[in-house]
């Protein structure tokens, strides 16, 4: 176990590391210390991009994990409970409009993006309510249900905006990771740290939660009240996050998967895993989306599905025959 | 000691259970058995605190069991579910441990001393072998061993087991019924739903026929032919005896 730390870790470190100094502008250590146009390049652009790229990887593979725990279903994701095309609408609704409050300081998209997640959340809430259940089945056909009514909403929206819009909100459902300040990081990591805390304060909660209901209630937790709460907290974060990043794909399933492959013994564990194993591929997919064609960037977005999808293929194939 | 004050529910105009007195006193095994639908599920998921839409008062201890929290709960009474599925991977250790979990308080994890009962537990129930494995790769009856443990672990008075019988192989079966037993001298209120009548007959105290939610006999009488046949329509005799190729249906 030991060894696979070392090794997650390790990586991790040399990958962030490494990360800013290459691009379409190489930067090395003289250059970045002689030149101001190099320095501003890899302290103004690149170190923020790979923050922001670390912090919404590894927020959405937690949000993937603490879906799949509370809903005990390892196909429980961002997207499927339909808070990332609630967020995706809202930012759409921004573009078309041109709406732009800005908020703290902050590009008015990102607060459309959180409204979006918010109005989603409110609609799955309240599909529950009317039903009286809060089950994972209720749950995850309202939240179906959301992202195809909220996908087809943005389909008429790009139909009547101009074309330089539809091309922004076409990058912007893709999933990338724009250029950011600190301003943005600076806002985003305290709420990073929070979800990282409450994670590991629940993490016993999780565990219980994952072993179904009945057997929740007889360690004495009331999962009811315990899955609603999750669920609007990691919603809320996620909201702000996609409004960021937009709502790239398959982190939030691919990431927690490994974690629970490599990790199988500790919960506490697969945490840490999912945690830094979800940062490291989408700043490291990042990378590659801004260096495999120079000067032209792919969305972050088509490669982690591009890579994601065979990979998670794989894993599913080759840890199903290792059960059978 | 536990006590069931004019329990009915209904499940919309459904009534599932009607009527229902009882009491439970410590140290006692019950048998619950009759039809399916009979309500002997539901029952258990009340005094769980799973359904809390109830009418009608149920104390443990004397304490009505609305007013306690699902913690309080969970320090006195403990459920074995029918089936151990797991949808997502779930280490064998950490099942044992969330036994703790009703003594933790709010955002603290296990203690010094919540580690020192888990490894008590795994020594006498020689659970070396299993405790880092994915609990979802063990067999039925090693699995229903670890579900065992954790109740162990919680320290409770009472255990409600649901059709704890299925799926086992015999010597599982064998091994369950010398540690059902074990558990009555060791003073545990024990609550079985069961078909296995014939298993279980031999060591239970008490039963509670129950049929389409009302109760058909409740108390020490065992061996009832009219009890048995008012509960299932079927022979008592046709059950038990050795002979037993046909169970066939009065009507």
């Amino acid at each position: 176990m030991n060894k696979k730390y070392i090794l997650i870790f390790g990586t991790g470190v040399i990958i962030l590391l490494l990360i800013p100094f290459v691009g379409v502008i190489k930067i090395d250590f003289n250059s970045l210390l002689s030149n101001k146009q190099t320095s501003f390049i890899f302290w103004q652009l690149r170190v923020p991009r790979t923050i922001l790229g670390f912090i919404a990887g590894s927020s959405l593979a937690l949000a993937g994990l603490i879906f799949q725990n509370i809903f005990k279903n390892s196909l429980a994701t961002p997207y499927t409970l339909g808070v990332s095309s609630g967020a995706a609408l809202g930012v759409v609704f921004a573009i078309k409009l041109n709406l732009s409050i800005s908020f703290l300081g902050l590009n008015g998209v990102y607060i459309y993006g959180f409204l979006g997640a918010l109005i989603s959340i409110f609609l799955i809430l309240s599909i529950a309510k009317i039903v009286k259940s809060f089950s994972i089945y209720t749950l995850l056909m309202s939240g179906v249900a959301i992202n195809f009514f909220f996908s087809s909403l943005i389909i008429i929206i790009q139909y009547l905006v101009d074309f330089t819009q539809t091309i922004s909100i076409i990058r912007w459902l893709i999933g990338g990771i724009t250029p950011v300040g600190y301003k943005e990081i600076l806002f985003l990591l305290p709420l990073y740290f929070f979800f990282i805390t409450i994670t590991f304060f629940l993490k016993n909660e999780l565990i219980i939660a994952s072993a179904g209901d009945e057997f929740a209630y007889s360690k004495g937790l009331n999962i009811k009240k315990f899955r609603i709460t999750v669920f609007i907290i990691v919603s809320f974060i996620l909201g702000i996050i996609i409004s960021f990043v937009g709502p790239i794909g398959f982190i939030g399933l691919i990431v927690p998967h490994i974690s629970r492959i490599l990790f199988k013994e500790n919960f506490k564990s697969i945490i840490i895993a999912t945690i830094i194993m979800g940062g490291l591929l989408l700043t490291f997919t990042d990378f590659l989306a801004r260096t495999i064609m120079p000067p032209i960037e792919i969305p972050v977005g088509i490669i982690t599905s591009l890579i994601g999808a065979p990979f998670f293929i794989f894993i599913l194939i080759s840890s199903l025959r290792n059960r059978n | 000691m536990i006590e069931i004050k004019n329990l009915s529910y209904n499940i919309k105009k459904k009534k599932i259970l009607r009527d229902i007195n009882l009491k439970i006193e410590d140290g006692d095994f019950w048998l619950i058995f009759g039809p399916n639908g009979a309500g002997k599920t539901t029952l258990l998921k009340i005094l769980l605190g799973v359904i809390t839409d109830y009418k009608g008062e149920i104390f443990i201890d004397n304490k009505n069991i609305k007013k306690n929290t699902k913690k309080e709960t969970a320090k006195k009474i403990s459920y074995l579910p029918q089936f151990e599925e797991f949808s997502l991977p779930l280490c064998v250790k950490e099942i044992l441990l969330s036994g703790r979990y009703p003594y933790t308080s709010l955002f603290k994890d296990y203690s010094k001393n919540d580690f020192t009962i888990f490894n008590n537990t795994v020594d006498q129930f020689e659970l070396h072998e299993f405790v880092n494995r994915d609990i979802n790769t063990l067999s039925g009856g090693e699995r229903k061993k670890v579900m065992l443990a954790s109740t162990f672990i919680q320290n409770v008075s009472i255990i409600l087991f649901d059709e704890p019988f299925t799926f086992l192989d015999p010597e599982a079966i064998s091994n369950l019924t010398k540690f059902l037993i074990k558990l009555k001298d060791n003073g545990k209120t024990l609550i079985i739903v069961s078909h296995n009548i014939e298993i279980l007959f031999p060591v239970v105290h008490k039963i509670l026929a129950l049929k389409r939610g009302e109760i058909v006999y409740s108390g020490s009488k065992l061996f009832d032919k009219d009890i048995f046949k008012q509960t299932y329509n079927v022979n008592y005799e046709q059950l038990i005896s050795k002979n037993r190729e046909v169970i066939y249906l009065d009507e």
